[in-house]
C-alpha cells in the first residue's frame, strides 16, 4: 500500500481469554462475554493503532493475525503484518495525541472460524484552530479468529465505504 | 407512512416508563445480558440503515408486543415496525452506504421485568448522493429503553427517540486549549503489571465512562451523577471550562460535581464516547477514551463538531465499584501541528 493513501485500519495487543465456551450444535462455538469484549477491545486497537502509529505501526498491524488481510476501498489487498505496518506508518499526522477514527456499532456473531463482525466507522478530521470534518465513513465487515495470543482479525472488509472528501492523510 | 399509527410527539415527552421501570425492584444483569443487550442496539443501526429482510430485520429486534416511539409517530407489533423500518423513521430514503445511526454511550441497568438503557444518537449523512467525505445530520438526541428477555434473547420491549434539548442555555462553542503534558504511548498489555480483568469489570469500567457523559450533558443531581464516577479523591485534568480559563484542574469528588452544576435537563447530550480501551494495571485498570463534543443542530444552527480528542484514565476498584482515579483529557492534535507549536516553543526560548 502506497504512502498517502486513505487507509483506514487498526492493531492489537490481546488479553488471554478466559471462560468456558460452550460448543452448541453446527459447529459454531458460542462466544463467551469476555470473547465479545475482546473482539471489541481488538476493533478499538486498531484505531488506537492506526492513529497513534504506534509501535512503528506494529500496534496496528498486531490487531490481525500474520497472515491478516485488509481490503480497502482503494487498495484491493493488504496482507501480512509487514505491509499492514507500513499502512500504518503512513498516516503522517499520526501520533499519541492524534484521534480521527471513530466507531460504533460493533456487531458480533460466532462463526465456524470463530467470529464474524461489523462495526461501523466515521474518520473525522477535528483538531484544534481548524474546522472539523467527516472525510470518510462507511463499515468495516470482519472475520476474527482466536490465536494462542487471543482474538486478531483475519479479514477486514472496508468496501462499504463513501468516497473520501480529499486524498492523502 | 401507511399503516403506522401517527402521534405527534412534542420535545418534552414524557419519560415515565423509564423511570418507573428503573425504580421498581431490579434483578441483577450477568455480564452476558449486559452483552445481548448491547448487541441487540449495535443490530439496531445496520438493520435500520440497510432496511434489512424487508424491515423484518429491524421488527425481529423488538418483542412482539414491542414499540418504537419517535417525532414523527409510533410504532407497535412487528407489522408497524417493519412497515416503519421499510418506510425510514425520519426520511424514506435509504442511506447510500447503509451507514447513518451512529450509536454511542450506551448505559444499561437492571429493571422491573427486565432492563432499562439509553443510548446517545447522532445521525450522519455518507456519502450521499456521490458526495465525498460525510455531514453531520441535523438529528440527534438519546434513546430511552426497556429491554426484555424472550425465549429468543433480549429484545426491545420499547425504544423512545428524543431529540436533544436543553433547558438552560447552550454552552459556549468557541475554542480552548488543551493541556500540554503529552499523551503518553500506550504500554502493551503485557507490560501493565495487572491482573486479569472479568467480564464484569470491563462492562463496569466501560458504564463509568458513559455515566459520566450522562452526568456532565445533564448535570443531574446538581452535578452528583458526574461526580459519582471518580473516587473522594480522584483527579481530572484538562482544558479551561471557559475560553480563556485557566486549565482545568480539580480534586476531590465535590470540585468535581462543580464542573457539571448546569441543569441542562435529560434530552441533553453532546459528549460522544467511543473507542474505550482498556487495560489492566497495578492499580486496577487503564484506559483511554475517544470524544467528539457534538452540538447537535438548533434553529439555524446546523450540527457540527466544537472539538475532539481523548481522555486517559486510570480506573481503581472500591468497596462501591469501579471508579475513576486520575482523568486527563486531550485535545486532537496531528503530528504537524505537535512539530510546529514544537518549533515555536524552540524559537521563543531564550538563546543559550
Amino acid at each position: 500500500m502506497r504512502k498517502g493513501l486513505t487507509v483506514v485500519v487498526f492493531g492489537v495487543c490481546l488479553f488471554t481469554a478466559t471462560g468456558g465456551a460452550q460448543q452448541p450444535a453446527g459447529g459454531v462455538t458460542e462466544l463467551t462475554p469476555l470473547d465479545y469484549i475482546e473482539i471489541q477491545q481488538l476493533a478499538i486497537r486498531y484505531a488506537y493503532g492506526l492513529d497513534s502509529t504506534a509501535d512503528n505501526g506494529y500496534m496496528y498491524a498486531d490487531v490481525f493475525t500474520s497472515d491478516g488481510e485488509f481490503v480497502g476501498r482503494q487498495v484491493p489487498l493488504t496482507q501480512g503484518r509487514e505491509a499492514l505496518a507500513r499502512v500504518a506508518r503512513s498516516v503522517r499526522k499520526g501520533n499519541p495525541m492524534y484521534v480521527r477514527h471513530f466507531i460504533a456499532n460493533h456487531e458480533i456473531h460466532p462463526s465456524p472460524e470463530g467470529a464474524t463482525g461489523k462495526v461501523y466507522l466515521m474518520v473525522v478530521d477535528v483538531e484544534e484552530g481548524q474546522p472539523s470534518s467527516i472525510y470518510i465513513g462507511g463499515r468495516y465487515e470482519d472475520v476474527y479468529v482466536k490465536t494462542p495470543q487471543g482474538w486478531r482479525i483475519k479479514r477486514r472488509d472496508a468496501r462499504n465505504m463513501g468516497t473520501p472528501r480529499n486524498p492523502g492523510l | 407512512m401507511k399503516t403506522l399509527r401517527i402521534v405527534l410527539l412534542g420535545l418534552a415527552l414524557p419519560l415515565v416508563p423509564y423511570q418507573l421501570l428503573r425504580a421498581q425492584a431490579p434483578a441483577a444483569l450477568t455480564a452476558r445480558d449486559r452483552i445481548e443487550i448491547n448487541q441487540l442496539a449495535a443490530r439496531y443501526a445496520f438493520a435500520l440503515d440497510t432496511r434489512a429482510n424487508d424491515g423484518i430485520a429491524f421488527a425481529e429486534l423488538f418483542a412482539p408486543d414491542g414499540e418504537f416511539v419517535g417525532v414523527r409517530g409510533s410504532a407497535k407489533g412487528r407489522d408497524q415496525l417493519a412497515e416503519l423500518a421499510r418506510s425510514g423513521i425520519i426520511t424514506a430514503k435509504k442511506p447510500d452506504v447503509g451507514v447513518s445511526h451512529f450509536g454511542m454511550n450506551h448505559v444499561i441497568e437492571p429493571a422491573a421485568g427486565g432492563a432499562v438503557g439509553k443510548e446517545y444518537l447522532v445521525m450522519v449523512d455518507i456519502a450521499e448522493g456521490g458526495k465525498p467525505g460525510g455531514d453531520f445530520s441535523s438529528i440527534g438526541g438519546h434513546y430511552e429503553d426497556a429491554y426484555v428477555k424472550t425465549a429468543t434473547g433480549w429484545r426491545f420491549k420499547r425504544r423512545q427517540f428524543i431529540p436533544m434539548k436543553s433547558v438552560a442555555p447552550l454552552p459556549e462553542s468557541a475554542t480552548v486549549p488543551s493541556i500540554t503534558r503529552p499523551a503518553a504511548a500506550f504500554a502493551p498489555v503485557t507490560a501493565a503489571g495487572g491482573g486479569q480483568l472479568t467480564a464484569d469489570d470491563y462492562l463496569a469500567i466501560r458504564a463509568l465512562a458513559h455515566t459520566y457523559a450522562y452526568g456532565l450533558d445533564t448535570g443531574a443531581g446538581k452535578g452528583s451523577l458526574y461526580a459519582s464516577v471518580f473516587t473522594e479523591d480522584a483527579e481530572f485534568h484538562g482544558p479551561p471550562a471557559v475560553p480563556g480559563g485557566k486549565p482545568f484542574d480539580a480534586k476531590g469528588r465535590e470540585a468535581l460535581r462543580q464542573f457539571a452544576l448546569v441543569d441542562r435537563g435529560s434530552a441533553y447530550v453532546r459528549h460522544f464516547m467511543t473507542n474505550q480501551l482498556i487495560e489492566p494495571s497495578p492499580e486496577g485498570a487503564r484506559g483511554k477514551v475517544y470524544l467528539l463534543v457534538i452540538d447537535i443542530a438548533q434553529s439555524n444552527k446546523p450540527t457540527s463538531v466544537n472539538m475532539g480528542g481523548h481522555y486517559e484514565d486510570v480506573y481503581v476498584k472500591t468497596a462501591a465499584g469501579w471508579r475513576i482515579k486520575t482523568r486527563h483529557f486531550f485535545r486532537s492534535k496531528s503530528a504537524q501541528t505537535l512539530k510546529a507549536e514544537a518549533d515555536a516553543a524552540a524559537g521563543a526560548s531564550p538563546a543559550k
